[in-house]
């Protein structure tokens, strides 16, 4: 049924034949592939930008919903049980991000975007530093660098599930990263280490959201620690996988 | 000087070749003693100057992985060396904690800078459920986390591992020694990124003089270079005289070995006593009064008896590692 589904729709050039490519595209971005979830969005995002428009009445704060909304989607493309469904859960999504916007009391309410914090806080990071040079995010490379230590890990781990899972979220937040402007990227950064655990979120931010972005070098010096962390983790991991002893200690030297 | 005690040969206050030292002792090759690194690597020939105020990092201040890849390559050993700067990419941080982990799972220690003080030392152990390695150097013999690990103090992530050990003939050692000693000694050696800061070799003595000759001796720093230079000239001493003693062979080769070696014994002896002399004059960590112009000039007249001396010494390693390029004629009939 499904494979006569798949291999008739390029020949329905109607409405179907958008709904079984939509479908072909979300299987294939839960399952890692960079380009689909690249055209999902391409595909969707004008639309939800309408969506989002109306509601608000506000060309600026829809975009960030708009952006917001992507990213929650993303992040729950798994939960999406029927692939078919792709648009309607994003309007969803849309619409619950707008709702809640216009709920906190206009734009931003008590809750800015971090775009809004950064030029205080470059101020106070010290007037020598160029603006332009700061960019102490190099969340690409992080994350490329972690989706392809993941999927190693995967192919040799005794939990290939879990590892492939983490591969697909890895690589998905990189490949979504691809395909946002600078300001959506600033916005899913903050949304990126969101999902650090609170005591992580503390100790990376300090204690509250506007002293995030005090000090960027000493953001920097933690990501830094941060990223090694995980880093130093999959490297574990991998040595686990493969089978390599967990410990080993020569005689001390003399 | 006749009822000093004895000095304790595995000990040294360089720390590159008692890593060295450490590491070899896990191989084939371990009959080699510390007196036997010291000299095959060139450590116990080193001077490394801070002609400012005779800074207490200088005798550290050196291309590491040029270096000590040198120092293994002299010993008959292949190297792997990683020196990223830091912040370390995550990628390169596998790398090199991949090739502790080998050389550790091969059985022999990794050679890495800044464990628990800033000097050279082991890491010889690790364990990956708590995340740790277990590392030794002078100060400590203890534990540290995978994460500071990754994150030196230092601005870049210093390992270097032996590699495969390669039958090096005793001739090729001691020309290779030599090749390493006579270029650090003429200022020959690649300083890299410290070029034109600090001075080696020979050289060295006279900016030493001219940091006591300003009264900008740094007490603690001077003290500490002092403990350095001295120790190694001891061992260099140590070295040759045994070299003298274990070429003992008839032959055109054995004989100047010999006697070359001999010679040069002589002079490195004296240079160990002046340089034990301003030892006593500066002890570290205190450093005594450098600065004091009566001090200071004794300290300087010392330093150029120890320069005129090693002059001689190298002259004969020179001439030593010349002959070992192209050989004299057994027998010469004209």
């Amino acid at each position: 049924m499904e494979i006569v589904a798949e291999t008739a729709a390029p020949l329905l050039r109607g409405n179907e034949g958008a709904a079984d490519r939509e479908r072909e595209w979300v299987e294939r971005a839960r399952a890692g592939d960079h380009e689909a979830f690249g055209e999902l969005v391409r595909m969707h995002r004008a639309k939800a930008l309408g969506l989002a428009g109306a509601m608000t009445k506000d060309a600026y704060l829809a975009e960030d919903i708009v952006q917001e909304a992507l990213i929650r989607a993303f992040l729950h493309l798994g939960t999406l049980t029927d692939n078919g469904r792709f648009a309607a859960w994003l309007q969803r999504i849309v619409r619950n991000q707008a709702y809640m916007k216009l709920r906190r009391g206009g734009p931003y309410g008590n809750e800015r975007p971090f775009e809004s914090f950064k030029p205080a806080a470059q101020e106070q990071g010290g007037g020598a530093a160029d603006p332009q040079s700061v960019d102490w995010f190099d969340i690409d490379s992080i994350l490329f660098h972690l989706a392809g230590q993941a999927q190693e890990a995967s192919r040799n781990s005794v939990n290939p599930e879990q590892c492939l899972i983490r591969k697909e979220t890895l690589q998905g937040i990189h490949m979504l990263i691809r395909c946002l402007s600078k300001k959506e990227r600033d916005i899913f950064e903050a949304r990126f280490f969101g999902e650090l655990p609170p005591q992580e979120i503390a100790s990376l931010f300090g204690t509250t959201t506007a002293g995030v972005y005090n000090s960027l070098s000493r953001s920097r010096a933690k990501l830094q620690k941060e990223r090694l962390r995980i880093s130093i983790g999959l490297y574990v991991e991998r040595r686990a996988a493969l089978g390599l002893p967990r410990k080993k200690i020569l005689a001390p030297p003399p | 000087m006749a009822f000093a005690p004895e000095k304790d040969w595995s000990k040294t206050w360089t720390s590159a070749a008692w890593a060295v030292h450490g590491a070899v002792s896990y191989t084939d090759k371990k009959h080699l003693s510390l007196v036997d690194v010291m000299g095959f690597t060139g450590h116990a020939f080193r001077m490394n100057v801070d002609p400012e105020i005779m800074h207490i990092a200088a005798p550290t201040m050196f291309p590491g992985g040029y270096i000590l890849r040198r120092n293994l390559c002299n010993l008959g050993f292949t190297s792997n060396l990683a020196d990223p700067m830091s912040p370390i990419p995550p990628e390169k941080l596998d790398k090199v904690m991949a090739l502790v982990h080998d050389s550790i799972d091969r059985g022999i220690p990794a050679i890495a800078f800044d464990l628990f003080i800033p000097e050279f030392g082991l890491i010889y152990g690790y364990d990956d459920e708590k995340q740790l390695f277990h590392g030794k150097d002078v100060s400590k013999d203890g534990t540290f986390p995978y994460s500071k690990f990754a994150d030196p103090k230092i601005d870049l992530l210093f390992v270097t591992t032996i590699g495969e050990s390669l039958p090096h003939s005793k001739y090729e050692m001691l020309r290779m020694a030599l090749s390493t000693i006579v270029d650090h000694a003429r200022g020959k050696e690649w300083m890299h990124v410290f070029e034109g800061k600090f001075v080696q070799g020979l050289a060295g003595y006279e900016a030493w003089a001219g940091v006591m000759e300003a009264r900008r001796a740094d007490e603690t720093g001077n003290a500490f270079n002092v403990a350095v230079f001295a120790d190694a000239r001891e061992f260099a001493a140590r070295f040759l005289s045994e070299l003298a003693f274990r070429w003992d062979g008839g032959n055109v080769v054995e004989r100047t070995v010999r006697y070359r070696a001999e010679e040069a014994a002589k002079h490195y002896e004296e240079v160990a006593a002046c340089l034990s002399e301003l030892r006593e004059m500066f002890p570290f960590p205190q450093g005594g009064t450098p600065k004091d112009p009566e001090t200071a000039d004794r300290a300087v007249k010392l330093i150029r008896n120890a320069h005129a001396a090693e002059t001689k010494g190298v002259e004969q390693l020179e001439a030593l590692f010349h002959f070992m390029k192209e050989y004299y004629s057994e027998t010469w009939i004209n």
